[in-house]
């Protein structure tokens, strides 16, 4: 897998690179008051609309908020092309360089992660001694899909 | 295997084709019913030839030879050598469903057997009566297949003949492509070719020449007889008889002939573009704004780029949009086949079309409208045989409209059959457990008709192939709700039905207000927009109340539930509700709490927000699907900024926050206050006396309470203790100082010259002593007693910008009484 590394919420973690639209910096986030707290807002990527979440929130840790000024995020790809209500984005500290991981050296996630994290952690990678969480951004689309996740209306 | 390359572009053939296939189809049915037949069957025929044309390029024989003879059977009526009878419709349908045939198996179309289809349309076709050469001799007679109504062509012609020029016109056969270009060219040799029209094997030219007719004939190797002069007043005569059809060829024929084919993607992406063209522009704007004043051509020229983005991207938007009588004009062929097999006889009457919609929506509608149409047609309409018997016309009419109306599209469905029978309906609700008999007989009429919408029921009594199993109402209900929209019936028995459909407009394209809550951009449909109310202090005519939990807005007497956002935020969230009086305290801007009052199918309610900015033309997107947990929002968009915002759902919010509820409560509490309110803004309407007494303040009685006002000087008041009195015709009336009564200050009057108002009471007369009497106002004055709070003044009143003070006279009149009182009994308390 080549993947897109990148820091958050003070941990390394990376991404399918194939998945990946762009890496925006200091995006203008419009936020959804009534939206579930892992949803930042929405931003608008050329024409499209796109829904941005917040890494700390998917991974059910309360933290600092982001400095406001200077956001940076991954834009993923749409599903497909018609899919015009479903691309998601994710705030990122700071993204990193591409890696090359070795599919076999994906462990599966430590049983010792918590709950909420087991889903949006896919496994662990290591690379050049150092490991990375790969984030499973399907997973996270479907999580949130209509019902807002747990707060289902 | 490698694919051809004219394979590549039979898919593109194949959808025109259809196209003028559908053309030829319902213009030839319409042909049935319109005056203007020459203009209808004109462009009937112009479809047949192109497809002719098409065909032949790819080869396509048996589209080719279907098509050859219908255009030969279109060219007869149009020369009126042929009537349109039903036969002859049938034997027309019949070959467009083979071209249709055809042209969905172009790639092999063996099967497909045109032997029969062919003769039966030769037999209209028959090219003898055709050949008409020179028989018609005087040119005077001729009719000219020419449209010389365009004004270039009218140019031409008027030079032509001021250069001495004569008209000619030729009308001839001619064998294959190559003399067709012999004749051609040897005509342009002597002449100018103002219009040719070439069809089958006839050739007809108007042309101008110099020359004679004889040297004509001689020059183009015509024969004589094929040439026709012209003067000027026939060419005049074809004008006027072209004329008629003018109307029609300019509304729908150049539409048509000059559109072309795209996919919806290209034009979604255009809009993005365009989108992406005004951001562009937008921080253009913003680089250059300091520059427009040391460069002075610069300020115009971005002028016109903005106008020109926003136009472009406008534009764009309304691409999107088409007529609704893309929908409508299928039904003539749908209903005549429908009337056929049904053994009934139907007309179909279009009474307005030209109402525009978005692709979207006109997607969505066709269903519903087909739906409505056959059950019209196989249930509404009787036998001919019935309708002869109730004394109707033997041919039923089934008549569609559609128009605007408030924003909404209401598309008609009008039959003028038997109408539905309520009985049956009541009978099957009953029997399908649906409604029970009590419950029925309570019922209004309109209601019981809407029983037609429940699954299951069907006043049909035999289910036919078209409908009757009792399941269509309920689609075409479910389909029309799903749009926003609602179904209406009238129907009177005997008479007829309307099945109304009232469809909210929603374009891909509105307008919308855009406002900031919290620094948030949000924008809202203009159509909710009802209006912004900046409430400031508490005034009669708006104000905010609490209403347990819950704000309302009491606007006019009309009591408005109001939501704010950080509400519909902790009910999203499930926290705790925030209390009215904070968010009341949130949303006060410099002492300003302003309302949006957004306007639903069933009520209004009010938004607080920050501040409202401006109107915009917005594109609508579909919202997130990660957004779906509230049903605040409708949509998405992308603003001129470059913001993406939520597009507020109005009718959703008040669902969620259950604000007719709120409204409901609040009108129970408040409405009994309001109606005193009510009753003080009538009493508020005073005839009111304005006067000074020693300072600058303004005060008024109203003159009702005033007996009379004297002048009185200062030298003749007399003090009997702390008491002043004023004697006036051998009356004794204590003089007051209104000062006294309200927290102003009290001077001593320089002037001689005073004014006493005596108030009418009961008791012993008092006199109210002014410095100067200023005017008698009759008006309507909002009291109110937070200025200046005193018991003997009913408020202060703003008028032409000054404070005037009311004073409350039997309040006065009551403590002077009450004083008198207490004197008398300390008086007797010191005598005892």
């Amino acid at each position: 897998m080549k993947g897109l590394s990148f820091l958050a919420a003070g941990e390394s973690f990376v991404v399918d690179v194939n998945l990946v639209q762009k890496v925006a910096r200091k995006v203008a986030i419009t936020p959804v008051p009534t939206a579930p707290d892992e949803v930042a807002g929405i931003i608008n990527q050329k024409g499209r609309v796109v829904t941005v979440f917040i890494l700390d929130e998917l991974l059910g840790r309360k933290e600092k908020k982001q400095d406001e000024q200077d956001i940076n995020a991954i834009i993923f790809k749409p599903l497909s092309e018609a899919d015009s209500d479903g691309q998601i984005g994710l705030i990122i500290e700071s993204p990193g360089d591409l890696i090359d991981i070795d599919d076999a050296s994906i462990y599966p996630p430590a049983l010792t992660t918590g709950a909420e994290e087991s889903g949006c952690i896919s496994g662990i990678a290591e690379k050049d001694d150092r490991l990375y969480r790969v984030l499973d951004i399907n997973f996270i689309a479907n999580k949130y899909k209509n019902n807002g996740g747990k707060n289902n209306v | 295997m490698k694919k051809l390359p004219v394979d590549l572009f039979l898919d593109d053939f194949k959808a025109e084709a259809k196209t003028h296939i559908e053309k030829i189809e319902s213009a030839f049915l319409s042909a049935n019913i319109r005056r203007d037949v020459q203009s209808v069957i004109n462009s009937v025929f112009r479809a047949a030839h192109s497809l002719k044309g098409t065909a032949s390029f790819y080869s396509l024989e048996k589209i080719v030879a279907v098509s050859h003879e219908l255009e030969s059977v279109f060219a007869q009526i149009k020369d009126e050598s042929l009537q349109i009878d039903d036969n002859i419709v049938d034997i027309v349908l019949q070959g467009i469903d083979c071209l249709k045939d055809l042209i969905d198996n172009t790639h092999d179309d063996s099967a497909i057997n045109i032997k029969q289809l062919i003769e039966a349309l030769k037999k209209y076709s028959d090219t003898e009566e055709y050949e008409d050469g020179g028989d018609e001799g005087n040119a005077g007679d001729i009719k000219l297949p020419f449209n010389c109504n365009d004004s270039e062509t009218e140019k031409s012609l008027t030079n032509a003949i001021k250069h001495g020029h004569k008209l000619y016109y030729v009308k001839m056969k001619f064998k294959d492509e190559a003399q067709f270009d012999q004749i051609m060219s040897n005509v342009m040799a002597i002449g100018t070719v103002v219009q040719t029209i070439k069809r089958a094997d006839l050739l007809q030219i108007l042309l101008t020449s110099v020359l004679e007719s004889d040297f004509l004939s001689v020059a183009l190797g015509i024969e004589k007889e094929n040439i026709h002069i012209l003067d000027k007043d026939t060419i005049f005569q074809a004008n006027t008889t072209a004329n008629y059809g003018q109307a029609y060829v300019k509304s729908s024929e150049l539409e048509s002939n000059f559109s072309i084919r795209l996919d919806i993607s290209v034009i979604n992406n255009l809009m993005d573009l365009a989108n992406e063209m005004i951001l562009t522009r937008n921080q253009l704007f913003s680089i250059v704004s300091d520059y427009t004043k040391s460069n002075a051509g610069l300020a115009p020229v971005l002028y016109d780029v903005s106008r020109l983005t926003s136009e472009v991207q406008e534009r764009i938007m309304f691409t999107r949009m088409q007529p609704i009588s893309v929908i409508f004009e299928k039904f003539p062929r749908i209903i005549r086949d429908t009337a056929k097999t049904l053994g009934k006889e139907i007309a179909v009457e279009i009474i307005r079309d030209d109402v525009m919609l978005d692709k979207y929506l006109l997607d969505a509608l066709t269903d519903p409208i087909t739906q409505l149409v056959k059950n019209s047609a196989d249930h509404g309409l009787e036998f001919p045989e019935q309708r002869v018997a109730a004394g109707k016309l033997r041919k039923g009419l089934i008549s569609l409209n559609a128009y605007m109306r408030d924003n909404m599209i209401v598309i008609e469905i009008l039959d003028d059959g038997k109408g539905i029978d309520v009985n049956s309906l009541k009978k099957k609700a009953v029997e399908l457990n649906i409604m029970t008999e009590e419950a029925l007989l309570l019922m209004p009429k309109n209601e019981i008709l809407n029983l037609i919408f429940e699954q299951g029921i069907s006043t049909a009594r035999q289910v036919t192939s078209l409908s009757g199993r009792g399941f269509g109402m309920d689609i075409v209900k479910t389909n029309i709700e799903n749009l926003g929209g609602t179904v209406e019936i009238e129907s009177e028995t005997g008479k007829g039905t309307v099945m109304r459909l009232n469809v909210p407009l929603t374009l891909s394209v509105i307008r919308t207000l855009i406002i900031k809550i919290d620094d948030i951009p949000y924008a809202v449909p203009d159509l909710n927009v009802e209006r912004i109310v900046r409430i400031s202090g508490n005034t009669a005519s708006k104000y905010i109340e609490r209403v347990n939990k819950s704000l309302v807005l009491v606007l006019d007497g009309e009591i408005i539930p109001i939501v704010t956002m950080s509400e519909m935020q902790a009910k999203a969230k499930g926290l705790e509700p925030v209390s009215a009086d904070t968010l009341l305290e949130q949303n006060r801007y410099n002492g300003i709490v302003k309302c949006l009052v957004l306007k639903t199918g069933s009520a209004n309610f009010a938004l607080l927000i920050s501040d409202a900015l401006d109107t915009e033309q917005v594109l609508v997107k579909p919202l997130p699907v990660y957004l779906h947990n509230c049903p605040c929002y409708s949509n998405v968009t992308v603003l001129g900024s470059g913001e993406a915002v939520t597009i507020l759902d109005a009718e959703g919010i008040m669902q969620y926050m259950g604000l007719d509820e709120v409204k409901r409560e609040a009108e129970e509490l408040l409405m009994l206050e309001i109606e005193k309110e009510e009753k003080q803004v009538n009493e508020n309407e005073k005839n009111v006396v304005v006067f000074n007494c020693s300072g600058s303040e303004y005060y008024a009685v109203e003159t009702s309470n005033i007996a009379r006002i004297e002048i009185i000087y200062a030298e003749n008041i007399q003090e009997i203790g702390e008491e002043q009195f004023v004697n006036v015709a051998e009356q004794t009336i204590q003089v007051l100082r209104p000062e006294d009564f309200a927290p102003v200050q009290k001077r001593n009057y320089e002037r001689e010259k005073l004014y006493m108002l005596t108030i009418k009471n009961d008791t012993a007369p008092i006199g109210l002593l002014a410095g100067r009497v200023l005017d008698k106002i009759d008006d309507v004055f909002t009291l109110d007693d937070d200025r200046i709070y005193s018991d003997y003044i009913l408020g202060t009143s703003v008028y032409k910008e000054k404070v005037i003070i009311f004073l409350d006279t039997a309040a006065i009149a009551e403590s002077v009484e009450k004083d008198k009182v207490s004197r008398k009994t300390l008086k007797k308390e010191g005598a005892t």
